[in-house]
């Protein structure tokens, strides 16, 4: 398993596809090869690559935060910190979409922990949960390893759906959990643990029928 | 007593996984994980789920004026912006990774040395087409032909309390480079060649429009051998390709035309 971590994929046809055509429009890029041209500080590039992660980005950490003005400042940072390490994206472990998420949402949670703030109201919480489970954006997931993982949460008991969106998602702790729910801790750990299971076990089943 | 380790690691996983384990439970974990590998593993697999169930969170439209706010705030002037809609050479990013951008006061250059690439400058500059732009050879013509080296998510990620910065891998193979000189010595492109797990190289060439020509690369080995890495069409001229291949410091890559002649030679350093 390791060392099918560590191989190096052939290049992706798209990206070889990028590479052999002359003149395609910028739009079409790769996201691969559009994060690399961010690297030249060239307005065009920049505008095409923000304009393709945008709602993904601020999507993410609205939903951390709930605050519009908070999310912007995140979103911002997120694109500002991919600018400054474009250099270091590694391809093999996993997409430009992913790593951009990745980070909005570490700012994210990094910003909801200095301020202390209540992490998430409870209302929001059960909206983002109907929309994780049954989301209108599905078909653009249906590629990805989140297609799996969205039917896999779909089947989740409530109460651990709840539990994992609260500590993945809202980067609540089980200390956390169990007092927004009103259980033990144990009951919170349990919930998480039983989740995390599951999805994890939707995803490997499908690399190994894939493999 | 080690199979009661994983076990207990395997109870604390998930909340390390998801970045939310505190305090002694989460050093106990960090320290388990420092000796065991199919903890590790299974702790990636974990991290994996995480970072899709990211994928799920809906996206949402930003407020209006983000795009110009986040160019500002990279310092890029919106006034350089145009529309997105004209195409681009993705060659036009990794070829001109090496090309001085053009100034509106050119400065005068060494001729001895820098002749043969000013005059392929200035004859891309009169197509007109292309901009050229200053940027990091190394990074984008692997990025563009393999992708990059080592964002680290995973065990990076477990710290608890959110890690923003992605973590930095260092390339330290170094990217070589040769210029395409043609027979009369004037350059008529670029190699880069990186000699690391894959090797690989990456060219740009721009000589006369010679209608279907095609163009095959073959690396001259420091033993002496020879070995044929492939062939790709130039368009109007100009093409631009890459492909895996064995290479290393002071090796030749060469250009032949479909007659088998030398076009253009680049010593890789």
């Amino acid at each position: 398993m390791h060392s099918e971590r560590e191989a190096i994929p052939e290049p992706s046809s798209s990206v070889d596809d990028d590479v052999s055509r002359i003149g395609i429009p910028i739009e079409r890029l790769a996201d691969e090869t559009l994060l690399a041209g961010l690297a030249t500080g060239d307005a065009e590039i920049a505008v095409a690559f923000v304009r393709r992660f945008q709602r993904k980005v601020f999507g993410v950490a609205v939903a951390v935060l709930g605050d519009p003005v908070l999310a912007e400042d995140v979103a911002q940072q997120t694109f500002e910190r991919a600018w400054q390490h474009a250099a270091v994206f590694d391809a093999r472990r996993g997409s430009v979409a992913a790593w951009l998420t990745t980070i909005a949402h570490n700012l994210a949670i990094d910003m909801v922990r200095a301020r202390r703030a209540t992490p998430v109201d409870p209302a929001e919480l059960s909206t983002l949960l109907g929309m994780m489970v049954d989301t209108p954006e599905r078909q653009a997931i249906a590629n990805e390893a989140s297609g799996e993982l969205h039917k896999a949460i779909a089947t989740l008991p409530h109460d651990q759906a709840r539990a994992v969106v609260m500590a993945g998602i809202y980067g609540m702790t089980g200390n956390e959990i169990a007092d927004f729910e009103g259980i033990p801790l144990g009951t919170a750990k349990t919930r998480i643990r039983a989740a995390m299971t599951k999805l994890r076990a939707s995803l490997v089943g499908k690399q190994a029928n894939d493999g | 007593m080690a199979e009661r380790d994983c076990a207990r690691l395997r109870e604390l996983a998930p909340e390390l996984a998801l970045g939310v384990l505190t305090g002694e439970e989460r050093a106990e974990a960090r320290k388990h994980l420092a000796t065991c590998p199919d903890c590790r593993e299974y702790v990636l697999e974990l991290t994996s789920v995480g970072d899709s169930l990211l994928a799920l969170v809906p996206g949402a439209e930003p407020p209006l004026g983000f795009e110009d706010r986040v160019l500002s705030r990279l310092g890029i002037s919106a006034g350089q912006q145009a529309a997105t809609t004209q195409p681009i050479s993705v060659a036009q990013v990794a070829a001109a990774a090496r090309m001085p951008q053009p100034q509106a006061r050119p400065q005068p250059k060494p001729q001895a040395q820098a002749a043969p690439v000013v005059e392929l400058e200035r004859k891309r500059a009169q197509r007109g087409a292309r901009r050229w732009l200053p940027v990091a050879a190394a990074a984008v013509a692997i990025a563009l032909v393999f992708g990059f080296g080592g964002w680290a998510m995973g065990l990076n990620n477990q710290g608890g309390q959110g890690s923003a910065a992605p973590p930095a891998q260092v390339v330290a193979t170094p990217l070589l480079h040769g210029t395409l000189l043609s027979a009369d010595r004037k350059a008529i492109g670029h190699v880069w060649a990186w000699p690391g797990k894959p090797s690989w190289v990456y060219m740009d060439i721009e000589v006369e429009p010679h209608t279907g020509m095609s163009v095959t690369c073959q690396v001259q080995q420091a033993d002496g051998s020879t070995v044929t890495v492939g062939t790709f069409a130039l368009s109007n001229g100009y093409g631009h390709w890459g492909a895996p291949a064995p290479v290393g410091t002071g090796e030749k890559a060469r250009l032949l035309d479909s007659d088998g002649a030398v076009i253009a030679s680049a010593t890789l350093s």
